[in-house]
């Protein structure tokens, strides 16, 4: 309740163009260069977190759904902001629902990404987009 | 007993408030809603509010602000904070401000239960 468990996969750097989604939620970061972190879901997985927070079965287009894409980041990038001693300021998060959109924000730059895990075969992928050097 | 849920996310505003009605089952509790730190000084203007539970990130006026601004009027309304923010400046400005007890999300419903137990009478 009020969480879900993910498990982490390894990291990568090979994104493959375009990047798509059905739910996506996006938190950029001020500094030098200005960078951001996104995470994306697929549709089912989405309703899946959504209904594991909530307790309630949410069709796609509720916004519940996005609601709880933004709140998984926001408290990833939270837990983040622990553990780096470099201070940054986060922008509120925002989301996309939307079957099969573009995820534009990763043309430029170099990205890192993972998998996250939980329940039987339900992930979201979250990419930190850096600025190119 | 009146609970003020404040934050952004509608979804966080639903699972604190099932939370509430599933552990407070047995006591008088109506929860009142905002959207964000402006809304919930106007609810704590026109009525009365026992507890605040309270987002620091929202739009137009967010955690921290609505604290320093209720604390400078001079209510003495228990403030819980329930967010993501954990940068430890932060947690401390927060506690500076006014803040009463601090919880970090993820929050389990029985963590953020018993750590509202001081505040429900």
């Amino acid at each position: 309740m009020l969480s879900v468990d993910m498990t982490q996969g390894p990291i990568a750097e090979h994104v493959d163009y375009p990047v798509r989604a059905d739910v996506s939620a996006c938190i950029t970061i001020s500094s030098k260069a200005p960078a951001c972190v996104v995470l994306a879901f697929d549709a089912d997985s989405a309703m899946d977190a959504a209904e594991r927070f909530t307790q309630t079965k949410s069709p796609f287009e509720d916004p519940m759904v996005g609601d709880t894409a933004r709140e998984i980041l926001n408290i990833l990038v939270g837990s983040a902001q622990r553990e780096i001693s470099e201070k940054f300021e986060f922008s509120l998060p925002i989301s996309i629902q939307g079957r099969n959109h573009e995820v534009s924000c990763f043309r430029k730059g170099r990205n890192i990404f993972c998998d996250l895990h939980w329940g039987t075969g339900k992930k979201a992928t979250l990419f930190l987009n850096l600025p190119a050097l | 007993m009146k609970i003020l849920v404040v934050d952004d996310s509608a979804m966080m505003r639903s699972v604190i408030k099932s939370t509430l009605a599933s552990y407070g089952s047995g006591k008088q509790i109506e929860v009142v809603e905002a959207v964000n730190g402006q809304e919930a000084l106007d609810k704590l203007a026109s009525e009365s509010i026992d507890l605040v539970l309270l987002d620091w990130q929202m739009p137009v006026v967010d955690g921290l602000s609505f604290v320093k601004q209720v604390r400078g009027s001079g209510k003495d309304v228990p403030i819980v904070m329930v967010t993501s923010v954990t940068d430890k400046e932060k947690v401390l400005e927060a506690g500076k401000a006014g803040v009463n007890t601090y919880i970090e999300k993820p929050v389990r419903g029985s963590v953020l239960w018993e750590n509202i137990q001081e505040f429900l009478h």
